[in-house]
């Protein structure tokens, strides 16, 4: 009996064994199973992973290209709009009606002014040739370098055919140079208009600015920018408003000394910053002799002096060389209140462009420090950019530097 | 015939004027921009030949009239007071190319009159045409200073008519001038004979039959209409009418009625190889002509006088 317990024991045993080795084997075989269905589904999952990347790569290329779309829809759509201006016309300071049949796209300018205004009106990248004292905008010279816009020379004194060899569509020029006439008049024959924009008042600026824009295409941008022109000047005068006229000399070009007399738009930008033109009996500009500062006995000396050719100490000592003395009689030179003005703000003073509203601010604050809180001995004597910063509010509209977009080749 | 060569100078230069320039080289027959190119030089160069010929004419003329080797056309005062005519109309306000032009003529022509108005009054022998002209040169040459003083920068955009330039010529201008510049030089061309008799001393001249004193105005009158024509054109170009005359005695010499023709085609080669020069000089600019006719004038003026001394 005992045996036979025992073998039943050992039987059962042997069952649970075969039981758990069964049920082992099949709990392996099952594992074995998952694991493949596991890796099976996982390498789907990575499949199906990289489906959805190549499928957003392709979403978000066709969303570049849509873009990419919208923006040329876009500058055709803004080159529609400025060539719907077209045929546009002005009135040019000569009296002659300029009619413009396209956008023009090879466009010559003959000063620095003119330079300055097509380019602030947005119509730089249109430009072909400028002559060689243009600097504004400061990427102008690098255009040059690279062969975009030629240097056709001096304005004053053009050679026709370097103008024509940019193949100019239109030409700018000014109404105070003979020569700009005789182009004028060689041009029209060939059929390319030569426009001559007035250059002695600030109002023969903001009528250039609207000219210019007008021609171009770009009369909305010409619109803003005589506007601000014109809030630049209106903030010079509300500073100054009800303060006593300073007499004030300025002076464009100090050796031998040039100023600014009656009919410029110097003298306007003096009367509107508060000051009185000591020199306002001379008319246009005019070459004085620097006993006149005794007489006239201005309290503010302003003279533009380049862009560092005309230094501060020499220009001073040179004054003391020629007037004695005497020199201290004059309140500009004994209170110290003579301003050598250089870099940008030299060409602010000395181009009838479109910084005129700034020059005329930069002339209120020389001249009348006290609207501006200030004390006039915080004033450097070599005034720039980089030396006095204008301490104006930032709700001013400003002159910026315009965006240079390259012409959009057609195909 | 000695410097018979020399004629052919005009027409090469005026080919090479027409055919080089800042532009390129062009082909004639080009449409469009390049016939606009072409067409403003063959005006130039047909301006700069024509201002040579009326300048050299009349410094012929009165090299041989006032008995002087250095006389040249601008020794009556003309210049002066053409540059005085051209300043007045800026200063008025009269800036069109035409209105200047003819402001410079009535200048120089003005300026002539009073010369030859104050010399007849003194007697009008040579002695007193050469001095007259001067004094009133530099009684000019005050009032253009003052005025330009007074002008201040409208004076740099002058420039051109006052040291002579053909850039701005235009159709129009040439019209009137040409002729006038033409008939100049061909009468004095007509008084030829009555020069080389002249050549010999008054009374020679007198007893053969010339009267010297309606020559001298003659000769006067022509040559100041010449070169006052020429300033109306180009400004006042100088040193052609005094070295040309020179060239073409030292290039073929002999009498007046053989250097003469050489002298005008000489004075028209120099001022087309000038203004062709100017186009070169500087870049993207041009120089004022007279600063090119001396340049290129004096070296061959002094190579022919050494060359004779030999």
């Amino acid at each position: 009996m005992r045996r036979t317990a025992a073998s039943s024991i050992a039987i059962s045993i042997l069952i649970v064994a075969v039981v758990v080795a069964a049920s082992a084997a099949y709990t392996g075989y099952q594992m074995s199973l998952y694991s493949a269905q596991v890796s099976a589904l996982s390498s789907e999952v990575r499949s199906l992973n990289v489906t959805i990347a190549s499928q957003q790569q392709a979403i978000e290329s066709q969303l570049g290209g849509l873009s990419s779309q919208q923006s040329a829809l876009q500058s055709q759509l803004s080159e529609l709009r400025s060539s719907m201006e077209f045929p546009a016309s002005a009135v040019d300071a000569t009296g002659q009606q300029i009619v413009v049949y396209s956008m023009p796209t090879r466009i010559v300018s003959l000063m620095p002014s003119d330079t300055a205004i097509i380019f602030a009106v947005g119509a730089g990248s249109q430009v072909v040739g400028v002559d060689q004292y243009s600097n504004w905008p400061p990427y102008l010279s690098s255009l040059e370098a690279n062969g975009t816009i030629k240097d056709i020379g001096s304005g004053w004194y053009p050679d026709p055919e370097v103008i024509l060899s940019t193949r100019p569509d239109i030409v700018f020029g000014v109404s105070s140079v003979p020569s700009n006439y005789a182009l004028k008049q060689q041009f029209a024959s060939y059929g390319i208009p030569v426009v001559l924009l007035p250059d002695n008042t600030i109002e023969d600026v903001i009528q250039s600015i609207y000219t210019v824009g007008k021609l171009t295409g770009h009369e909305a941008t010409a619109q803003v920018l005589a506007e601000n022109v014109t809030t630049e000047l209106r903030f010079a005068e509300d500073n100054v408003v009800g303060l006593n006229s300073t007499p004030t000399a300025l002076i464009v070009w100090p050796s031998p000394i040039w100023v600014a007399g009656n009919g410029t738009w110097e003298d306007q930008m003096i009367t509107a910053a508060g000051g009185s033109n000591v020199f306002s009996n001379v008319s246009g500009w005019e070459p004085v002799d620097p006993e006149a500062l005794l007489v006239e006995k201005p309290q503010v000396i302003i003279y533009t002096a380049g862009h560092g050719e005309f230094n501060y100490t020499e220009f001073m000592s040179t004054l003391y060389q020629e007037l004695g003395p005497a020199a201290n009689s004059v309140p500009a030179i004994a209170n110290g209140r003579v301003y050598a003005v250089t870099g940008t703000y030299n060409d602010w003073l000395t181009e009838p462009g479109p910084f005129v509203g700034d020059g005329t601010i930069l002339l209120s604050v020389l001249i009348h420090p006290e609207a501006y809180g200030m004390n006039y001995t915080a004033i450097p004597h070599v005034v720039s950019p980089e030396t006095f910063s204008l301490p104006v509010p930032s709700s001013l509209p400003v002159i910026s530097t315009p965006e240079y977009v390259p012409a959009v080749s057609s195909p | 015939m000695r410097g018979g060569l020399l004629h052919l100078l005009l027409p090469l230069f005026f080919a090479l004027s027409v055919l080089l320039g800042p532009y390129g080289i062009v082909n004639p027959f080009a449409h469009g921009l390049g016939s606009f190119v072409i067409e403003l030089r063959i005006l130039r160069a047909l301006s700069a030949a024509l201002v040579g010929v009326a300048l050299s004419a009349s410094g012929s003329g009165l090299q041989v009239l006032l008995k002087n080797p250095l006389a040249d056309p601008y020794i009556l005062g003309v210049s002066s007071g053409a540059a005085l005519g051209v300043l007045a109309a800026v200063a008025a306000g009269l800036i069109w190319p035409l209105e200047i032009s003819i402001a410079a003529l009535a200048g120089g022509l003005a300026a002539l009159f009073v010369v030859m108005a104050v010399s007849s009054a003194l007697g009008l022998t040579s002695v007193s045409m050469i001095l007259v002209g001067v004094a009133a040169s530099y009684a000019l040459s005050s009032i253009d200073m003052v005025l330009m003083m007074d002008l201040g920068p409208a004076v740099q955009g002058s420039l051109a008519w006052l040291f002579g330039t053909v850039a701005y010529v235009l159709w129009s201008e040439l019209a009137y001038a040409a002729p006038l510049m033409i008939a100049g030089a061909l009468w004095i061309f007509l008084r030829a004979g009555h020069l080389e008799s002249l050549m010999l001393g008054d009374d020679v001249a007198e007893s053969m039959g010339v009267r010297t004193r309606r020559l001298r105005a003659e000769i006067a009158v022509a040559s100041a209409l010449s070169t006052s024509a020429a300033v109306a054109v180009a400004g006042p170009v100088g040193f052609v009418g005094l070295v040309a005359p020179w060239l073409a005695r030292l290039g073929s010499g002999g009498a007046f009625r053989r250097t003469y023709p050489l002298s005008l085609s000489l004075g028209a080669s120099l001022t087309v190889a000038a203004d062709l020069a100017s186009r070169f000089v500087q870049p993207g600019g041009m120089a004022p002509l007279t600063s090119i006719t001396a340049l290129m004038g004096a070296p061959v003026l002094v190579y022919l006088l050494a060359r004779l001394r030999r």
